[in-house]
């Protein structure tokens, strides 16, 4: 994945797992991606996930490695966050798993259509009162936001969901450097691995990742929302498109992040050019 | 005995049933909805209850991992509740409600939580850290706890909370006694864990699956609160259908037979979920660890004495359950190993 991503188009490339602590790659591996990567002058952002004990310890060992050299981390844990910063060179991100977006949820139009489930127009009504909620984020509030800075975050990570895009505006305000995650939208995450359930591993330690390869389209039998379930996280696709994407332009910094995964079909460097492209203003 | 009850009485440091217990027996918190639940789990041998009040205004439409039917409904409730509580050495805690803190709720739940405080509750749960900073502003020197919002799952989690003021943080639920018992072992503060009831199957702060706003009036029986738990056509990469089967459903439910466990692990907090559940069930279920915690204090941390009481505690949950549902409570929850702190659910899926 990573050799596809360093012959795209793209101007950074992200490293790590988000999602997994089992997805944490070894020192070894990470010292090879950081090579790759930087051989392609593109620049380097590793991703952690959220961390029991055991992964955060393998984390310092990869922090050491990167706190000289100027590398963007992604934090997704509290803890992790603890450690780093008090740690000087790193450019922190605030991962998307420490950004509660109400907006996430697959049902969140569901506040429109109680009008046709309830009998209670007022109470129809009421609920539209706070609608507007559902489309900001924990960050929208300048005290956490002043917080997260003392602690060294720079940047946050986001989801493409085009009615938050004016919360996200304020949270650039704020003086935070955005990335906006493209077409997976996080709905749940999990440590007792759904998909290793289904595919009946015993044992979550000795996993072999079929995550890498495999996904599952579940649709809700009678509701008939549709989501991906991939590894241990369930995601809902939104498609960008170049004319939201122009609602964002006063932002001053801001980083659209491809994933790269078979539910999305980018796989290959092509794929991914070609996502750059239709992201283009026509 | 009355003068030795009245002398036992004074020493308690807290506790509904007037023992006192030894330090290392957790104190376990119920939930409560209600004057009436509150004097029910009181009575029941919680140690602390804990609740929220709804919200007034806009805010009380605002449902996302609770609805204003789970909370209690006025302030004059809450003193009435406090009051209850304090005559009983009972501690009462107050959870902030809200996952989340924007800007435009500010003004609202400043004024909410301040006329909270002043009903003299005990402590403050907080799952947001912009709540966090609402609290501070209004001054008030209680204890302030961490919700399983801020999703610790190590050390240096907890570690960063303490730091922020927080003097006890409830543990996300899906780590494993070894996790909990390093996290305890290194930390300054006191570590809650959850045991009973509503173990989600996914992180509660990424889960967005979200209960509450979930159109269920048109098609789903009450029993189908939680989304997660509901049938899905699973498709795999090729579109081929593989079933239709609760494939995110990792709920767990009990602890029961894990409490000895949890106790050498060094919690200092025993959780019972339920703040939506009638007082009946939430009672009920505070007896049961009440009892088990008791039989622990006693010295009988293994063997026949613990297996005893666990079995009879166990066909107590059986009849209440048959009488309330129909099924048993081992046919619900052991027979399908939904227990707590488990890495993975390997019980085959079951809908309903």
């Amino acid at each position: 994945m990573v050799e596809e991503s360093v012959k795209s188009h793209v101007d950074a490339v992200r490293f790590g797992s988000e999602l997994c602590e089992r997805k944490i790659p070894s020192l070894q591996t990470l010292k090879k991606a950081y090579n790759l990567i930087e051989d392609h002058d593109k620049e380097f952002i590793y991703v952690t996930p959220r961390l029991p004990d055991q992964a955060l310890e393998k984390i310092r060992e990869h922090v050491d490695f990167l706190s000289g050299r100027e590398a963007k981390i992604v934090v997704n844990d509290l803890g992790l966050l603890n450690i780093l910063s008090d740690q000087p060179g790193l450019n922190l991100w605030l991962g998307r798993f420490l950004v509660y977006l109400p907006a996430r949820c697959p049902w969140r139009l569901g506040i429109k259509d109680m009008f046709f489930l309830t009998l209670s127009i007022k109470l129809m009504l009421d609920r539209r009162k706070v609608a507007d909620l559902f489309y900001q984020t924990n960050l929208n509030y300048e005290p956490t936001v002043e917080l997260f800075k003392q602690h060294g975050i720079i940047g946050v990570d986001l989801d493409w969901i085009p009615k938050c895009f004016q919360s996200y505006q304020a949270l650039a305000d704020c003086g935070l450097q955005l990335s906006i995650h493209l077409y997976m939208i996080p709905v749940a995450l999990t440590r007792k691995c759904h998909t290793a359930r289904f595919l009946g591993i015993r044992r979550l330690d000795r996993c072999d990742k079929p995550c890498y390869n495999r996904f599952f389209r579940i649709v809700h039998d009678k509701l008939g929302v549709e989501m991906f379930l991939s590894g241990n996280a369930v995601f809902r696709l939104e498609k960008p498109s170049p004319k939201d994407l122009e609602k964002l332009n006063s932002v001053e910094s801001l980083e659209l992040v491809i994933p790269i995964n078979p539910i999305t079909k980018t796989t290959s460097y092509k794929e991914i050019n070609n996502v750059i492209r239709n992201l283009k203003p026509t | 005995m009355l003068i030795l009850n009245s002398i036992l009485q004074l020493t308690t440091y807290s506790g509904g049933i007037n023992l006192k217990r030894p330090a290392n027996i957790p104190k376990l918190l119920a939930p409560v909805n209600s004057y009436d639940g509150a004097k029910m789990v009181v009575d029941a041998g919680a140690d602390e209850i804990y609740l929220g009040v709804t919200v007034p205004g806009r805010l009380r439409n605002l449902w996302l991992n609770r609805s204003p039917f789970c909370e209690v409904s006025s302030y004059d409730e809450l003193s009435r509740i406090v009051g209850y509580a304090h005559a009983h050495n009972v501690k009462v805690v107050l959870t902030a409600v809200f996952p989340f803190m924007a800007k435009s709720m500010e003004d609202d739940l400043r004024r909410h939580l301040k006329r909270c405080l002043d009903e003299d509750v005990d402590a403050i749960i907080i799952g947001d850290l912009g709540i966090l900073s609402i609290v501070k502003s209004i001054g008030v020197e209680i204890p302030i706890y961490a919700s399983t919002f801020m999703a610790s799952m190590n050390y240096e989690a907890v570690k960063f909370l303490s730091k922020l003021g927080f003097s006890r943080v409830i543990l996300e639920r899906h780590l494993t006694i070894d996790e909990i018992h390093k996290i305890a072992e290194h930390s300054h503060v006191e570590i809650e864990v959850f045991v009973h009831g509503g173990g989600c199957s996914n992180i509660n702060a990424n889960c967005y699956l979200l209960h509450w706003i979930f159109p269920r009036l048109l098609f789903t029986p009450l029993r189908d609160l939680t989304p997660c738990r509901h049938p899905f056509r699973v498709y795999d990469e090729h579109g081929r259908l593989q079933g239709v089967l609760p494939i995110l459903d990792g709920f767990t439910w009990c602890a029961l037979c894990r409490v000895p466990q949890l106790l050498k692990a060094g919690v200092s907090g025993f959780k019972i979920v339920g703040r939506c559940l009638s007082g009946e069930r939430q009672a009920i279920m505070t007896k049961a660890y009440r009892e088990i915690l008791d039989t622990l204090a006693e010295g009988k941390t293994g063997g026949k004495a613990f297996r005893d009481k666990l079995n009879s505690v166990i066909r107590e949950l059986d009849d209440y359950y048959v009488r309330m549902i129909g099924r048993s409570f081992r046919e619900l929850f052991c027979k399908q190993k939904r227990c707590y702190y488990i890495p993975l659910l390997t019980a085959q899926y079951r809908y309903g």
